[in-house]
């Protein structure tokens, strides 16, 4: 009896081997053709009620319109770590694309340099760029400085004077005004706080003179006529900010935006980031998705995995340098 | 005017906010899950909603999540927020005594009260106090959260140089993680898991309700148990509640003033409350504190709903969230096409007062639900503790998970229940440490804000008026129990046992 039982555990094991071998070699045609077949989980690396948060969950809410069979998305938000924690999960995750992870700058180009991180840009597979923000240096409006130009010339003449406060350390507000700093050998005075809303806060508090936030934060307060933009740090203008001139509009060479994407685990085949490219592709351009992005004053902004690659490493690099000139890493 | 009124009582908008505050105050009475959750959750569910409902929805969870946590705090020492973890002072002490159900209504109608009173103030004067709230620079802060580290002498019970050791370990805990002007890790040995610092609910948590368990794990492994306590379903009469109107008077402002300045947490304005309501009682009232004592409730829970109203003014004025909540808050209003700023209430007069109206009926909404909830949730005194015990780690540990999905949370609970059961069990008192990591990083971020902007100038804490007259009290209160004694001593006179809120 024992003897029988045992043959037949050998018989159901050999079976489950073969089922398994079986399904596991089959062609990837037809793996991408039946991708997916279950939901989906987009880890975002931050709490919920964020920008980043927001807009994976307005995405998500249209994605089972566009992905194949009809299957959902779900949001699972991991938080910690500055978005570490998060995204190296994502990188840890089987390269299935059922566990994909929406990343930011902070995470993916930062952080490796500072933390040690298991991943890098390189070693993601990037699906594509959904938003990117740039960053504006505003002042309250009894400033005395009306343009750039005004500006740029009593911090020359006045180094280590001007105060301003950015959403916190070694963040892209922080880093991209090092890069102009280097580049212009301007000195300013950095005082970070955690967040862009204490940022604006102390702004309008009087207690700096100047702060590096996102338009999408400082829209409200430049409507209001409560302070000033005076130049762009990121790479285009967002609606309502026209008028307002890039730095490389002035001959410095500084342009990075807060930009969100989604990325892979790496080793995910290709045919299954195409499926999800091209759905979120979709997606993005829904105009339900519009609608929300609009209200939340972000801005949809589109890149192809290769583009989004180039620009992870472009991030990724200037930021190693600016870090290193700032004294942060060695 | 009309328009605005017909639009709030609307019956799909009176379901909306009655369904947001029972949410919020399960979702704040379950540790683990929290109200900031519950908004962020049911934001992309309001996207299809209209604008009043929408927003009123939200408002609900809002001031429903800050009492929820009250329930659990009080019944099973779990705050299941870190708004209630002051009201365990008082709160868990008074059900361990029997008195669950009137520490439970105290709670309800306090959280009542500072709701109300709150949302008048945010109704009268909103714009005049908002400007007052941007004057808190680095040096204010640091200034307000020094005066709250004063309060270490009134939470330490008997033993004040055991709470203050206690209190430095907390600021200790506080630096683990980035640090936040400099960017760089300290005492995270590498992990990633603590470079944002230790969770501070999971700790909490553990604290006080995983280090309870062990306690009564170990009571009952060596046969110290208490005798059994049975809950009674206590009411409290009208003339009773009325007794206590300084109480309620005193934290609604408290609450209120600190809801106001962006960025300092209702945690703080719980303590605070707790504290002036120590200094100001009788000197023989004095002594009850902390032993279970319906003005410890009532102070706490009314500050911490007094703090919504506040909190409003300058997410409403000037479109900056104070906290978490609010910011998501923020995010919901944006959706919903409102941009909250000093346009709000020229271009959209209506819509404000529909969100006034609104937040008076969210709070008579969160005084019935309330009240009618202290009937029944007392009962849980009454569950025999082989049956509770698991239910509440199971509770503390799914949580502390369920927070940011993370098991390194879980861990943290863990250790800090272990840490908590030590300690209580040579009698250090546990608030000052959780004191100490609520206002380490506001002071030290702060402190180094400061200097950075007065280029190592220190004389602007006393240059400042608001930072200075904060700095003056806290200093006042560090030294004036020495000076008492040595006054006693030099007269000759016994020194009196008596623990004297500092």
């Amino acid at each position: 009896m024992k003897l029988v039982m045992k043959k037949l555990a050998a018989v159901g094991f050999a079976a489950m081997l073969a089922a398994g071998c079986s399904n596991s070699s089959a062609s990837t045609d037809e793996k991408a053709a039946s991708f997916p077949e279950r939901d989906i989980e987009i880890i975002v690396p931050y709490a919920p009620g964020g920008t980043t948060d927001t807009a994976s969950r307005a995405l998500t809410s249209v994605i089972s319109e566009y992905l194949p069979n009809d299957y959902n998305v779900n949001v699972v938000n991991k938080e910690g770590g500055a978005g570490v924690i998060g995204t190296t999960e994502v990188f840890n995750a089987k390269p299935d694309g059922y566990k994909i992870g929406m990343t930011t700058v902070g995470p993916m180009t930062i952080k490796p340099h500072t933390d040690n991180t298991a991943y890098s840009p390189e070693t993601v597979e990037p699906i594509i760029q959904v938003v990117a923000t740039p960053n504006v240096l505003v002042v309250k409006k009894d400033a005395p400085w009306q343009t750039y130009e005004e500006w740029l010339e009593y911090v020359k003449a006045n180094p280590g004077k001007f105060t301003y406060s950015t959403t916190g350390a070694g963040l892209t507000q922080h880093i991209t005004m090092e890069a102009f700093s280097a580049q212009t050998g301007v000195k300013l005075k950095h005082v970070p706080y955690e967040g862009g809303a204490p940022a604006l806060a102390a702004l309008l508090g009087g207690h700096v003179q100047g702060a590096v936030i996102q338009t999408v934060e400082a829209m409200p307060q430049i409507e209001s006529g409560e302070i000033r933009a005076l130049v762009n740090t990121g790479s285009f203008k967002s609606s309502g900010l026209e008028d307002v001139p890039l730095l490389t509009e002035k001959d410095v060479d500084v342009a990075s935006d807060v930009w969100t994407g989604l990325i892979a685990p790496p080793d995910t085949p290709e045919d299954v980031i195409k499926v999800l490219h091209d759905s979120f592709k979709k997606a993005l351009e829904d105009q339900k998705v519009i609608d929300t992005f609009a209200k939340l004053g972000v801005e949809p902004s589109y890149a192809s995995p290769d583009e989004f690659a180039e620009i992870m490493k472009k991030d990724y690099d200037l930021n190693e340098e600016i870090l290193k000139a700032a004294g942060i890493i060695e | 005017m009309e328009q605005v009124l017909a639009q709030v009582f609307e019956m799909q908008t009176l379901v909306l906010v009655f369904a947001g505050v029972f949410l919020g105050v399960v979702f704040s009475a379950i540790p683990g899950l929290t109200a900031t959750m519950g908004i962020a959750l049911l934001i992309p569910y309001t996207f299809s909603l209209p604008q009043v409902p929408a927003i009123s929805m939200l408002l609900g969870i809002y001031i429903g999540g800050m009492y929820g946590g009250s329930i659990t705090a009080i019944l099973i020492r779990t705050p299941g927020t870190p708004s209630a973890a002051a009201t365990l002072l008082d709160g868990y002490p008074m059900a361990a005594k029997g008195q669950a159900g009137k520490a439970l209504n105290y709670a309800t109608i306090g959280s009542f009260v500072g709701g109300i009173i709150s949302c008048i103030i945010l109704i009268l004067i909103a714009p005049q106090l908002a400007a007052f709230g941007l004057k808190f620079g680095p040096a204010e802060f640091f200034a307000l959260a020094v005066f709250g580290l004063s309060i270490v002498g009134t939470i330490s019970g008997k033993n004040v140089v055991k709470g203050l050791i206690v209190a430095g370990v907390g600021l200790f805990i506080a630096t683990i993680g980035m640090d936040p002007i400099g960017g760089v890790a300290r005492f995270t040995f590498g992990s990633i898991n603590l470079t944002s610092g230790v969770s501070f609910i999971p700790a909490l948590i553990g604290l006080f309700a995983v280090s309870q368990v062990i306690k009564e794990i170990e009571e009952k492994a060596t046969g110290h148990n208490k005798k059994k306590i049975k809950y009674k379903r206590e009411r409290i009469s009208l003339k009773e509640t009325f007794s206590y109107w300084k109480e309620f008077l005193r934290a609604s402002v408290i609450g209120t003033f600190i809801g106001i300045i962006p960025g300092t947490g209702t945690s703080i304005a719980t303590f605070l409350s707790y504290n002036e309501s120590k200094r100001f009682a009788k000197p023989e009232r004095r002594k009850e504190y902390g032993k279970g004592i319906p003005e410890g409730v009532i102070a706490t829970e009314t500050s911490n709903n007094a703090v919504t109203g506040g909190a409003l003014i300058p997410l409403l004025t000037l479109g900056i969230p104070g906290d978490v909540v609010t910011a998501v808050i923020l995010g919901g209003l944006l959706i919903q096409g409102v941009t909250p700023g000093p346009l709000l209430f020229q271009n959209n007069g209506p819509l404000v007062y529909s969100l006034f109206i609104t937040l008076i009926i969210a709070n008579i909404f969160m005084l019935l639900i309330g009240l009618f909830a202290v009937r029944f949730v007392g009962k849980i005194v009454d569950v025999p503790k082989n049956v509770l015990l698991p239910i509440v780690v199971t509770l503390c540990f799914i949580g502390s998970y369920s927070l940011s999905n993370n098991l390194f949370d879980v861990w943290v609970a863990l250790a800090f229940g272990v840490i908590g059961y030590l300690l209580e069990k040579f009698n250090y008192p546990l608030p000052p440490l959780i004191l100490g990591i609520i206002l380490g990083p506001i002071i030290e971020s702060n402190l180094r804000r400061t200097i950075i902007e007065s280029s190592g100038d220190l004389s602007v804490f006393f240059t400042r008026p608001i930072s200075a007259v904060f700095l003056t009290i806290a200093i006042v209160s560090f030294l004036y129990p020495l000076f008492k004694d040595l006054w006693r001593k030099l007269k000759g006179k016994e020194s009196i046992e008596e623990d004297i809120p500092a």
